[in-house]
């Protein structure tokens, strides 16, 4: 009996036309699930070297064994694959109903190989799995799709879809689920294109089953009722994140390229609130979540859901002070499958280099680039999603566009995709965690203490304390505390890293957790799995787990050329200055080279290359990992 | 005392918690399809309403069951089908005004809601208050109030907000 996991991995091959059920047990043990298995099996099986493109990569969908139960927001699906925007480790994670209902189908994980001869659907409805042709699917948006699919399957049935920037290849496209969940990072819609794969419909009607079902429910309520008593809960199930605050209180907007570095935070560019105010109908929840911080909106285009990324790419960054037009411009994203995030890098480097001459009308077909212009805004996505003239090159991923127009230092990039935008000015952290980050997925190596602390009036008096005594448990030091700080900063990514995976593995959402200052943690997690599965593991034992999971994935990077000098920020951050709150702020090589030496001396990585040694692949039972390196030269 | 469950639509954000812990509670299991209370959604319009047992004083469900498996106790209001007796025909689901019932395949019996004997689960969960556990006579105070409060807030804001609470 199995209790958690559903117990079976779905493998299709859409070249062979086969389907093949596997126990999830033949991985569970070491990797536990989600992330995990993703990270075991894209190691194992996607051969080096590859384009992200070719049959051989594999596409993963995985939900970990809380994934539909009662634990708090237990909803959360995690893609990978090789990535067509780095060539490194792609990887992306989305919520709503999906998930859910890929448990209730009885499967815990879907493994997506080869590639179809014609568009097709894969369709699950419990046990029966068939590949279905979807030619009459293809060319449509997200949301026409699954309107159709639900027409088609009932209104039962949950989708994940691509559009048309899925369709086209666009190195960026995302993965859609409903009118607005998506994985969005690091172009796992553009893989699910690549395979001429439309959509994995899902409906299945049989449990999750639980070892304690009593205690299990008890721990769950308790586990709520932290969440709900979170002293961001109120902001965080009314807005998603307040976007308009970290604008004014951060100036977040360090990546935006235009403004001199001695401007102070424009109030017209807070745009996320007007447009809640004018548009919002109400809040909307993914599976079983207290939260429920999705914004259900109605724009003169038509509905769709909000959450929380994509206001500052879309508004502040490509200087958009138009709520309409930010609205708009994330449901045309959402609907035409792109990622909203590296869809505003790239606008925002395009009106960059237009100003700055690197390009002129001449190499944008005619199309005048001016910043916040609500109808160049809304062109481009659309003509980025169907790689229409010069978009055509931008959907080859901006670092590529930058390199044809001799503009490279234009493509504010790190190891391939474009900087989440952020503060690196300032945040030493947060430099740190997104060069170091796999796959480039800055969010996920955000040390706590720094960017929670940076809100510090905001912390309420009797949670200060705690914090800071926290910060000192896990970073050794109170300067983890201070933002523009160096000290303390490599092991605060490696915590927030670390309890990210571990989210990543049991399923559920991070805002529950990691990002609402850890409401819930590791050793939560730990407690909800052991009651939900019948497994008995510590809190350092999942731990260990998350970073075996991370020295895979690692090592996955490391074969396919990653080296230490690829993880940094661009030059403009060492160079430039920032205004606002932090005014004067930038960051210094040699600190921030001395903070890379830190994290991967506390890795247990070689510090000269950023490879994981072989004593400490050895030490997570790895040992294939260390024998494949050694092959390569990677490791002497 | 009657008490019963007030269903506020409006505020329903479609998470479904409601349906897990109802199912882990009653069945030991997480599973929408063995949940005494079900979401009934529309994504694209963004419309979520709990439907579930409603408790009815005249309930169509115990007239028809075949072997009176169905009871309604006059005190609590609370109507319940007894698993043991039942024998899963399934004419509780066809006859229930609003499909409360649920017949499961698995178990070859009908479950319903029996408001966890006075103490119902999905209330602790629900943290919009979109389910209430109310005194059944009162349950039209809590609709009334909801909607009154448009022009509540819209009087409020012309007279001013009393000062009591200072």
């Amino acid at each position: 009996m199995v209790y958690g996991w559903a117990g079976r991995i779905l493998r299709v091959d859409l070249s062979k036309k086969k389907i093949i059920k596997q126990p999830t047990a033949d991985y569970s043990r070491e990797v536990i699930a989600g992330r995990g298995i993703n990270a075991k099996i894209a190691y194992d099986e996607i051969p080096v070297g590859i384009s992200a493109f070719d049959p051989e990569n594999i596409l993963m969908f995985g939900v970990g064994p809380l994934t539909g139960t009662s634990a708090p927001s237990a909803s959360r699906t995690e893609t990978a694959a090789k990535s067509p925007v780095t060539n490194l480790f792609g990887q992306s994670n989305f919520g709503g109903h999906w998930g859910a209902e890929l448990k209730f189908s009885g499967y815990d994980h879907i493994v997506i190989h080869g590639k179809a001869e014609r568009p097709s659907y894969l369709y699950i409805y419990n046990d029966d799995v068939e590949i279905r042709d979807a030619s009459h699917l293809w060319g449509l948006t997200a949301f026409q799709a699954q309107h159709e699919l639900w027409k088609e399957l009932g209104p039962e049935t949950k989708v994940v879809c691509i559009g048309p920037g899925g369709e086209n290849l666009v190195v960026f496209a995302s993965l859609i689920h409903e009118l607005g969940d998506g994985a969005g990072r690091t172009g796992m819609g553009a893989v699910m294109g690549s395979k001429k794969l439309k959509a994995i419909t899902v409906h299945g009607t049989k449990p999750v089953k639980v070892a304690k079902p009593k205690e299990y429910l008890d721990a769950c309520l308790e586990c709520w009722k932290k969440v709900e008593e979170n002293p961001w809960f109120e902001e965080e199930s009314t807005i998603a994140s307040n976007q308009d605050h970290y604008w004014e209180v951060n100036f977040m907007i360090g990546a935006n390229r235009t403004m001199t570095y001695e401007d102070e935070p424009s109030p017209k560019l807070k745009t996320q609130h007007p447009l809640l105010e004018k548009y919002k109908v109400a809040n909307r929840g993914c599976y079983n979540c207290p939260i429920s911080c999705m914004s259900f909106i109605r724009m003169p285009s038509g509905t769709c859901l909000m959450s929380c990324q994509g206001f500052t790419e879309l508004g502040p960054e490509i200087m958009n002070p138009d709520p309409t037009t930010l609205g708009e411009a994330f449901r045309k994203c959402e609907n035409y499958g792109l990622d909203l995030l590296e869809t505003g890098h790239a606008i925002a480097m395009l009106c960059d280099m237009y100003e700055h001459n690197i390009i002129s009308k001449d190499d944008t077909d005619g199309m005048e680039l001016k910043w916040g212009d609500t109808d160049m805004i809304l062109t481009m996505i659309e003509k980025i999603a169907r790689r229409e003239g010069f978009c055509n090159m931008i959907g080859d991923g901006i670092v590529k566009f930058a390199k044809e127009v001799n503009g490279e230092d234009y493509a504010m990039a790190t190891k391939g995709m474009g900087n989440f935008c952020f503060n690196y000015y300032a945040y030493k952290g947060i430099a740190l965690g997104m060069s170091v980050a796999t796959g480039g997925r800055a969010i996920r190596c955000m040390p706590r203490f720094e960017w929670i602390s940076s809100f510090w009036e905001d912390i309420p008096e009797d949670h200060k304390s705690k914090f800071v005594e926290d910060a000192v448990k896990a970073t050794g030091t109170e300067e983890s505390v201070k933002v523009t700080a160096y000290e303390g900063k490599a092991a605060s990514v490696n915590y927030t890293d670390l309890e990210h995976i571990v989210c990543d593995m049991m399923g559920v959402c991070k805002w529950a957790s990691v990002w609402f200052d850890q409401a819930l943690g590791s050793s939560d997690y730990t407690r909800l799995f052991n009651l939900c599965t019948g497994v008995e593991i510590t809190q350092p034992e999942m731990l260990k787990i998350a970073d075996r999971v991370r020295c895979i994935e690692r090592a996955f990077e490391v074969r396919e050329g990653l080296t230490r000098e690829w993880e940094k920020p661009p030059k403009r951050y060492f160079e430039r200055t920032i205004g606002g709150r932090y005014r004067g702020e930038k960051l210094d090589r040699a600190k921030f080279e001395q903070m890379k030496d830190e994290y991967y001396r506390l890795k247990g990585w070689d510090v000269e290359t950023g490879i994981p040694t072989e004593a400490k692949l050895k030490e997570l039972g790895l040992e294939y990992v260390a024998e494949d390196l050694k092959k390569l030269g990677k490791i002497k | 005392m009657i008490n019963c469950l007030f269903i506020d639509p409006t505020a329903c954000t479609g998470c479904r918690s409601c349906e897990t812990v109802c199912s882990l509670q009653n069945s030991q299991e997480c599973s929408p399809y063995k949940s005494r209370i079900r979401i009934i959604r529309d994504p694209e319009n963004g419309v979520n309403i709990p439907v579930t047992c409603i408790h009815c004083e005249k309930p169509v469900c115990k007239s028809i069951c075949p072997t009176k498996a169905i009871t309604r106790d006059e005190n609590t209001g609370i109507v319940k089908i007894d698993n043991e007796t039942c024998i899963g025909c399934k004419l509780c689901v066809y006859v229930c005004p609003i499909g409360a019932p649920n017949y499961v395949a698995e178990e070859g019996i009908t479950f319903k809601c029996n408001l966890c004997d006075g103490d119902p689960v999905c209330v602790k969960f629900c943290t919009r208050n979109a389910i209430r556990y109310v005194p059944a006579s009162e349950a039209d105070i809590e609709r009334k109030r909801i909607g009154a409060k448009k022009i509540m807030e819209f009087q409020t804001q012309m007279f001013g907000a009393s000062t009591h609470g200072e």
